[in-house]
């Protein structure tokens, strides 16, 4: 009896006090999460959220340099009633897009072939990829060195080889003609990024179960039968992810154009990134400038945005 | 019996040897600027404006480099570099791990959600949007060419992705683990240091290197907000060698290659980590 009730009692004190132990422990863990979370948080918000609103308020506003500091004056939305109206950025994003729609369909048809190589062969892939990686690695504005070499139209070795096959008769001038510098642009661009989009692909070629491909054999279907109906269908989240990232980056597009051309000739390849940078550090035209980034920050939003609802509907339906 | 089976056997064969000539072309083709500009680097200046042009060098030479290294400001572009690479990944690992170990261990799924989505947000903010913003705000500080605004500038693209990354690689670390070192009385940053980052050193290193390679190649920011030659990572520094209309070949060629080295090198020895840390950023977004 009095042992039961001994018994009784340690057991209520040993409750009472796991309960009080484990809410103060609990209170203790949810001030440990606060404090490795909040620098993170913190850090994203003065470094990220407060120059976003700086850039919104700089674009509605009329900068003023005075006595070394920046006075600004609302204007509402009147920069970009003057940027629509602008021709010098309607000829950019006329470039920026058309950069967009040649390079992407390009490197991601081209990664796609590569990434179906790589998953046919077993001996020497690991030399094959590490070779397909190194552009990628290798930084636009040093890439930029090579590729000016290789354009030069009296020593480069790419009018040296047209010429020597015949398939030209004047050298190509590939940075200084209008016509020809932007494709020069995405030819550098299509370099650079193919490799990347082939890695994804051929991760997801590799996520893709055999039997699959052995019931669609036995089912009798061919080879383009079996692309069409298994390996695209399957690696449709990867394409859609390679789509959003290239459509993403090469609407940001700079550092090729900066380095290359800056541009020119006249404004032939002028783009987004390289106009607002210009306005603003060779013109002092900070507010227009920031009207630009703006709408150059609206797109890519926008466009993100689109494919991720895209992926929701894939990786559900 | 035996007719189909050469047939299909010739089939494969052919299929493979097409397989390895689209492979093969096409890399040859992609690594025909790196090696073209190899050779360049390695020529006298006469011979850079031969015509035929050669792609072994007939007078091998190392002047070039001898030049570029004394004549030019690239070895102090170097250390910049190297500087605000160590800058960024310190800063991106430190916030990144502590947010990724707190949101993946001591939040409900809700909260989880809320931050990573403002994270993400963050990330999709165009870096030219920001150059400007960075410049003014900078210019405020006072901090306006130094390593610190390029570090901070350089580390916000990365952070997001970092705790995404590094959030997956912890939520699979098994919840028994963490309980067992609890009991044997590890504190919550002895669990992180003792569990939790020996367990996602491989993730880790995935992403430092991508961080190196992205920062070590920025160009952007580093225009817009360093002035001076000491600041001056060595993509900026490379930029002069484009601007004049003498261009001396050799210099601008070896300038690359020495600039470029350094990611190569990073890359060869990490090759697996790299795809890894490709093909995880692809998963998580």
């Amino acid at each position: 009896m009095l042992r039961k009730e001994a018994n009784r009692n340690e057991i209520f004190l040993f409750a009472s006090y796991s309960i009080a132990n484990s809410s103060m422990l609990k209170r203790k863990n949810v001030f440990f999460a606060y404090v490795v979370t909040l620098p993170a948080i913190i850090f994203l918000l003065l470094v990220v959220g407060y120059p976003v609103f700086y850039l919104f308020q700089l674009a509605m506003s009329e900068a003023r340099v005075e006595a070394g500091s920046l006075n600004l004056k609302w204007v509402g939305l009147e920069n970009f009633r003057i940027l629509f109206q602008d021709q010098y950025f309607l000829e950019a994003l006329k470039h920026t897009l058309y950069i967009v729609v040649t390079s992407i369909p390009v490197s991601v048809i081209l990664a796609l072939v590569l990434a179906l190589c790589l998953d046919k062969i077993r001996r020497g892939r690991g030399i094959m990829q590490t070779a397909l990686l190194l552009p990628w690695m290798i930084a636009p504005a040093l890439g930029a060195a090579m590729w000016r070499w290789l354009y030069n139209d009296q020593f480069g070795l790419i009018d040296y080889v047209l010429r020597l096959i015949g398939v030209i008769k004047q050298p190509i001038l590939w940075l200084s003609d209008p016509n020809v510098a932007i494709n020069s642009i995405v030819i550098c661009d299509v370099w650079q990024y193919t490799p990347f989009c082939t890695i994804i692909l051929f991760a997801g070629l590799q996520n893709i179960p055999t039997d699959l491909y052995d019931a669609a054999g036995i089912d009798g279907a061919n080879a383009l039968q079996v692309f069409w109906y298994v390996t695209l269908r399957l690696l449709k989240t990867q394409i859609l992810f390679v789509l959003l990232i290239r459509t993403v980056f090469t609407l940001r597009i700079f550092d090729y154009v900066y380095t290359l051309t800056r541009g020119g000739p006249g404004r032939s390849t002028e783009v987004l990134a390289t106009y607002l940078y210009t306005t603003a550090f060779s013109f002092a035209k900070f507010d227009y400038s920031a009207t630009i980034a703006v709408i150059l920050l609206l797109i890519t939003s926008v466009v993100a945005l689109g494919y991720v609802m895209l992926f929701r509907g894939v990786t559900e339906g | 019996m035996r007719v189909p089976s050469t047939q299909w056997r010739i089939k494969a064969e052919i299929g493979k040897f097409i397989i390895w000539t689209i492979l093969v072309g096409y890399t040859f083709l992609a690594l025909v600027p790196v090696l073209w500009t190899l050779s360049t680097s390695f020529k006298p200046r006469s011979e850079t404006l031969e015509m035929p042009p050669s792609l072994i060098p007939h007078n091998f030479t190392l002047d070039n480099y001898v030049k570029v290294f004394q004549k030019t400001p690239i070895l102090l572009s170097l250390r910049n570099s190297s500087i605000i690479v160590a800058g960024t990944l310190f800063l991106c690992l430190t916030l990144g791990l502590l947010a990724a170990y707190g949101l993946s261990k001591f939040f409900n799924f809700n909260s989880q959600k809320f931050f990573l989505y403002f994270a993400l947000a963050t990330r999709a903010v165009a870096p030219a949007a920001l150059v400007v913003p960075f410049m003014i705000i900078g210019r405020r500080l006072h901090i306006l060419d130094t390593f610190l605004i390029l570090i901070l500038a350089d580390s916000y693209m990365w952070l997001p992705f970092l705790i995404w990354l590094m959030k997956g690689f912890i939520d699979v670390i098994p919840e028994e683990l963490v309980d067992a070192s609890k009991i044997d009385g590890c504190s919550n940053l002895g669990i992180l240091r003792r569990v939790i980052i020996p367990l996602s050193i491989p993730g880790l290193v995935s992403v430092a290197i991508l961080i190196f390679i992205d920062t070590w190649n920025e160009l952007l920011f580093a225009m817009a907000l360093a002035e001076s030659i000491s600041v001056k990572p060595i993509t900026t520094t490379m930029t002069y060698f484009y601007t004049d209309i003498y261009t001396v070949y050799g210099w601008m060629t070896s300038a690359g290659i020495v600039g470029v080295i350094p990611a190569v090198i990073f890359m060869l020895f990490f090759q697996r980590y790299i795809v890894k840390g490709v093909i995880a950023g692809a998963v998580k977004g």
